[in-house]
């Protein structure tokens, strides 16, 4: 089901174009993981339009948005002139009043995030199996109240712009591909597992939708296999964003 | 007979008129000499009662090398840190008041304690689990820890800390702080606070009140001193004590004649380690800010809180007295080891996303 628009005044005064390309179904917002999910998408028929940049843009944590009766799109780094672009295709000030549901890639792209974390050595509590917990070296742990206020600090932004999002249209945000790459950089890896399950857990908390494909394909602590992976490592296939969308649609995500 | 005597030839410094009542607080000088020649990079650990956090800012605001051997995580911002406890100490131990408290950090550091056998307060939740503080350092986290093994492994992380602390260290600043504390009667460990206070629950059978006096305290930092130069036989320690009144006394006596019972004992004890040993020396905090020199005048109005024109007059005169001439060594802190291989990993993965981001561009 196509979604309505409403507030036929909007779309007049800014000069709507809706014999313009057809509107997209869904909205894939977020890092550069949500290419597979375009992919999934475009595999099942269902248009979607991107709203993509790299983590390295995310983790600026550069981003505004603004009261929502101002229905203004709210400010993402690189992402101005696609913005715009949506905006004058859907005849809105703000994308997310035209009721599209929105998949989201935001908050994770842990990778940085985990450099830093573990730059002076910290490995987030409790430690992995690889690491002795009585004679660790120099390693720190970091209990998980210091964990909860890495994250709340770093990503701040990032849940502003959910709840605001999830307070105008259907949300569900979605895990990244718990991919391969630098599985034996033990420590890196179980930093970034602890990060991206508290930021879970906060969008969670946010009563927000929150979707996990690697749990459901392979099970709560696995990797992804490569075959699902791209050469780079860290990108699901296009047949992984399939299967995940195929596991949106049958949960609901793409009903406006 | 002569008409000269001991005091004859003596330098304008010995005179309390020439050195004290006409130089005035600002004008005085030479207060404190080193008699260590230090190289610049000389690596300086910081502990102690809450003054001593002055004394790391301090070293840290003149770029000096101040160790910070249990960080916290890279780019978390200041005030965090703060409330987490990092960056206040060369580790993460809280403040520590006493020389009791002292020898048992410095104790658990060299592995005659074990952080197993820690005493952990609970505190019950509304309903949940609740919070767990470990009584040597109960608010070391704001809201404590999730569970007694995570709250055992930061007492063992900071102790490693401490450990490293006093391996790398030139100078070992530790300002002493009280003589009154808290043990526990069964184990006779020390708590960093009264159970009760701030958290715990006060046992009366099981709580004991020590008011340490010379004797006890001399003990207690010999047998730390002795145990820090096994570690680092080139250490050397600074000993200052913390001019901040008592908050309160559990000694039965008024807090004034107590805080002075207090500070005097300490005072004597730091004093007469430096006069018995070359590694030791004491730099007089107390004096500049609680002497008569200074009328008072350094403290806020509740007469305990040192003001900031205090804390730069003591910095002054501590960083005179430095002699940092010795040639540097140029160390460097090491990184985690498998920090190159994350960088180039981390860069690799941008570059791919930054393509893709292009791509985008091209497709809308």
């Amino acid at each position: 089901m196509k979604p309505e628009y409403h507030g036929s005044t909007e779309i007049a005064e800014t000069g709507a174009r809706r014999d313009q390309a057809p509107c997209p179904d869904v909205l894939l917002v977020g890092d550069s993981h949500v290419l597979a999910l375009h992919q999934g998408c475009e595999a099942h028929g269902i248009r979607s339009t991107m709203l993509k940049s790299g983590g390295i843009h995310w983790n600026e944590g550069k981003i505004r948005v603004f009261g929502p009766r101002r229905a203004r799109s709210p400010f993402l780094p690189a992402l101005g002139p696609s913005v715009r672009n949506l905006e004058t295709q859907l005849g809105l000030g703000d994308i997310f009043d035209s009721g599209i549901p929105v998949i989201a890639s935001i908050g994770f792209h842990c990778g940085h995030l985990a450099r830093a974390f573990g730059a002076e050595g910290h490995v987030a509590w409790p430690p992995p199996d690889a690491l002795p917990k009585e004679n660790p070296g120099d390693t720190l742990f970091a209990s998980r109240s210091l964990l909860d206020a890495f994250v709340e600090e770093r990503r701040a932004r990032h849940f502003a712009l959910l709840r605001y999002i999830k307070g105008k249209c259907r949300l569900t945000v979605i895990l990244p591909p718990r991919a391969p790459k630098n599985a034996p950089k033990f420590r890196f890896r179980h930093n970034i597992e602890a990060l991206t399950a508290c930021i879970a857990r906060k969008i969670d908390d946010m009563g927000i939708d929150i979707y996990d494909p690697n749990t459901e394909f392979v099970g709560p602590d696995e990797l992804l296999p490569w075959e699902w992976v791209n050469e780079d490592g860290f990108h699901g296939t296009p047949e992984y964003g399939a299967r995940a969308v195929e596991s949106l649609l049958s949960r609901g995500a793409l009903r406006p | 007979m002569s008409s000269k005597s001991p005091y004859s030839d003596l330098e304008p410094h010995a005179f309390w008129r020439t050195a004290v009542a006409e130089a005035g607080i600002f004008g005085m000088s030479g207060l404190w000499k080193s008699g260590w020649t230090l190289p610049g990079d000389a690596a300086f650990a910081t502990y102690g009662s809450c003054f001593a956090q002055h004394i790391s800012r301090a070293l840290i605001a003149r770029d000096l090398n101040w160790l910070n051997c249990e960080p916290g995580p890279d780019g978390m911002a200041p005030e965090t840190a703060r409330n987490f406890n990092y960056g206040v100490f060369s580790a993460r131990t809280g403040n520590i008041y006493t020389a009791r408290l002292f020898l048992h950090w410095v104790r658990l550091a060299a592995g005659y304690e074990a952080a197993k056998d820690q005493e952990i307060w609970h505190e019950a939740g509304d309903g949940g689990p609740g919070r767990f503080r470990p009584a040597l350092f109960p608010t070391i986290e704001p809201d404590g820890f999730e569970d007694a093994d995570e709250a055992r492994a930061a007492i063992a992380g900071a102790a490693r800390a401490f450990q490293r602390s006093v391996r790398d260290a030139d100078v070992f600043i530790f300002t002493l702080g009280l003589t009154e504390g808290w043990l526990n009667r069964e184990t006779m460990a020390p708590y960093a606070l009264c159970p009760g206070t701030i958290a715990g629950e006060f046992d009366a059978d099981l709580h004991v009140f020590e008011n340490a006096g010379y004797p006890a305290i001399r003990a207690d930092l010999e047998a730390a001193l002795s145990i820090m130069r096994d570690l680092n036989p080139q250490l050397r320690i600074l000993f200052t004590v913390s001019p901040v009144p008592l908050t309160a006394t559990a000694s039965g006596h008024h807090v004034l004649p107590a805080t002075t019972y207090s500070k005097s004992a300490l005072r004597a004890v730091a004093g007469d380690l430096a006069a018995a040993m070359d590694h030791v020396d004491y730099f007089p905090s107390y004096e500049i800010i609680a002497g008569t020199p200074a009328r008072g005048a350094f403290f806020a109005p509740n007469l305990r809180s040192v003001e900031m024109p205090g804390v730069s007059l003591v910095m002054s005169h501590f960083f005179a007295g430095l002699d940092l001439r010795s040639p540097a060594g140029k160390r460097k802190r090491d990184r985690p080891a498998d920090t190159g291989d994350i960088e180039a990993s981390l860069a690799q993965e941008d570059l791919i996303c930054e393509e893709e981001s292009l791509e985008a561009s091209n497709e809308t």
